[in-house]
């Protein structure tokens, strides 16, 4: 299989089979017999906006905002406990690497197969963001640009760090830090301006600060100059292509 | 038509660790063939090798005349493996995991459909088809892994110690799958290191220690390497190897011996000896353990000493 050309019609149809068989291996089937992963999943961000919902009714629609980064990262970090999980206990990624599946084809499916997990998720964010007359036509391609950037640099994140821990346990515990850090701690939930000026100029180090800002700025809760929606935009740019870089650098498919 | 060859393969790992030092072996087209040896002897290290998963230090792999490391695309298009303690994913029913692995490789949903219809049937597995792995016996889960690597119609299936902690009815089910294969034409390698695993499935075996090749042939022909046609078990705590020793040669094994009488004659005196002192002896034919044991086992003995 795969026997012609790199980017031939046929090749492009084997990629997108193994695409497809990946989702349902990792994402729709397990989602299906094991429903309790959407609730995990969709419990997290709820449980902060109940809260900022009672203390501080009136920053709901950043809480949503919040949420929705948060639903976007732990999408893409999960990514690395599943590839150390096929590769480490279950040996389904040798099975891969033996056989004309392309590293690039079994990444892309590992990586889209975890959208099944949280699009419902996201889907009930947009739905609530849409009730509070938060979703518009224009609102819609900056925060679809802000969330794809936001999802892409947790997965380099993810796949980065999965080539460096093979201990899965080690993994689980990684995934939650790494998830307070991007989506918890940085201006997510809450206004930037809450934070001390040491801590905003910190916050402007992490990816999902920019991504938040973009998506805030869409549905109309701040406003940006030009000048800041660019840098937000060129940061963000900045952070997914260094991970993805480092992480295509870094992951190891055949074994030195 | 050799499926595979090996021209003094070298690994050794970032760790100094050396696992395979300069192994030279062929496999033909159509065999079942096994590499036997102890565990860390650098069997999984070939094999991993050999299916493009893992770079040689040195030396050179070729399946089906493609080079492992320079045409490994045109490998991957002609192997499927099974590896080491590899498992089902739980929440997958068997069908399942033979479509999406098929899938993967390249196959139509609907050519991925019929060869997991097929093959499933063919490998007995019709009554577990829509059963989650997570609810099969250990032997069945291997079954499941087997099925997807067949279903590919590799050209050469690999397959990492297949029956690694099953129990004896499992192992035997594995063992009927791997018969199964091997009629329908194709090269099987597995690695072992269960001596009876090679006597029920392979036509050739190799065995390996310490990354070194030991032997290799059928196995009438590297039976036929040793000097004696019998074997005799003693009870160890019975007996003393030195009092043994003058019916042949002695090999402890745990708490038995192994003793090869040199003659006819030397069995029957073994054999008087034994039911004189009430110790418990068995006689059996030579077989692929005496040629672990007196090439490993033995020369590992002697090494120390």
């Amino acid at each position: 299989m795969y026997s012609s050309g790199r980017w031939s019609p046929v090749e492009l149809r084997k990629s997108i089979r193994a695409i497809l068989a990946l989702v349902m291996v990792n994402g729709i089937k397990p989602v299906i017999r094991s429903p309790l992963w959407l609730v995990v999943m969709l419990m997290y961000p709820l449980v902060l906006i109940f809260f900022i919902y009672i203390f501080a009714e009136y920053a709901i629609s950043e809480a949503l905002i919040g949420g929705l980064v948060s639903l976007v990262v732990m999408s893409g970090v999960a990514i690395q406990a599943d590839i150390v999980w096929y590769k480490v206990e279950l040996k389904f990624q040798d099975m891969a690497v033996a056989s004309p599946t392309p590293p690039t084809v079994y990444m892309i499916g590992m990586a889209v197969s975890e959208l099944a997990y949280s699009s419902p998720a996201i889907a009930l964010f947009l739905a609530l963001m849409g009730i509070k007359g938060m979703l518009g036509l224009s609102s819609i391609p900056m925060l679809i640009v802000s969330m794809l950037l936001c999802w892409l640099s947790s997965l380099s994140i993810g796949f980065y760090l999965s080539t460096r821990i093979s201990d899965i346990r080690h993994i689980w515990a990684l995934e939650g830090l790494i998830s307070i850090v991007l989506s918890m701690l940085p201006p997510i939930y809450y206004p930037m301006g809450l934070l001390p000026e040491w801590a905003q100029i910190l916050s402007m180090l992490v990816p999902t600060t920019h991504a938040a800002l973009l998506a805030k700025e869409a549905v109309g809760i701040v406003s940006l100059t030009g000048y800041q929606r660019l840098t937000s935009l060129a940061i963000l740019l900045l952070w997914t292509a260094a991970l993805l870089v480092v992480a295509g650098k870094k992951s190891v498919w055949r074994e030195p | 038509m050799e499926a595979l060859s090996a021209e003094r393969l070298v690994k050794v790992y970032g760790n100094g660790f050396h696992a395979l030092k300069g192994i030279t072996l062929s496999v033909n087209s159509g065999t079942v063939f096994s590499l036997l040896g102890r565990n860390g002897a650098g069997k999984t290290t070939f094999l991993r090798i050999m299916t493009t998963q893992l770079l040689p230090t040195s030396g050179t792999g070729v399946v089906l005349g493609y080079d492992v490391v320079k045409e490994a695309k045109e490998v991957r298009k002609r192997v499927a493996v099974v590896p080491q303690e590899s498992k089902p994913i739980y929440l997958l029913t068997v069908r399942e995991h033979v479509k999406y692995y098929l899938m993967m490789r390249g196959f139509s949903m609907v050519e991925a459909s019929e060869k997991a219809r097929k093959v499933i049937d063919d490998l007995g597995l019709n009554d577990y088809v829509d059963t989650l792995c997570m609810k099969l016996s250990g032997g069945l889960k291997r079954k499941v892994l087997v099925a997807m690597a067949v279903a590919t119609e590799a050209d050469v299936i690999f397959l990492d110690e297949p029956t690694t902690g099953l129990d004896p009815i499992a192992r035997r089910l594995v063992w009927d799958v791997i018969n199964r294969v091997a009629r329908s034409g194709k090269t099987v390698f597995l690695t072992t290191h269960n001596m009876a695993e090679v006597e029920a499935v392979a036509n050739e075996f190799a065995l390996i220690n310490d990354g070194k090749l030991v032997a290799q042939g059928s196995v009438d022909e590297v039976q036929r390497m040793l000097p004696y046609r019998m074997r005799a078990e003693v009870q160890a705590t019975a007996s003393s190897p030195e009092e043994l020793l003058e019916f042949g040669e002695v090999v402890p094994v745990g708490r038995r011996f192994i003793v090869y009488p040199r003659s006819e004659e030397d069995s029957r005196r073994l054999y008087e000896y034994c039911t004189a002192r009430h110790v418990r002896v068995s006689f059996s034919p030579v077989g692929v353990e005496d040629v672990f044991i007196r090439k490993v086992v033995a020369r590992g003995a002697e090494e120390k000493h």
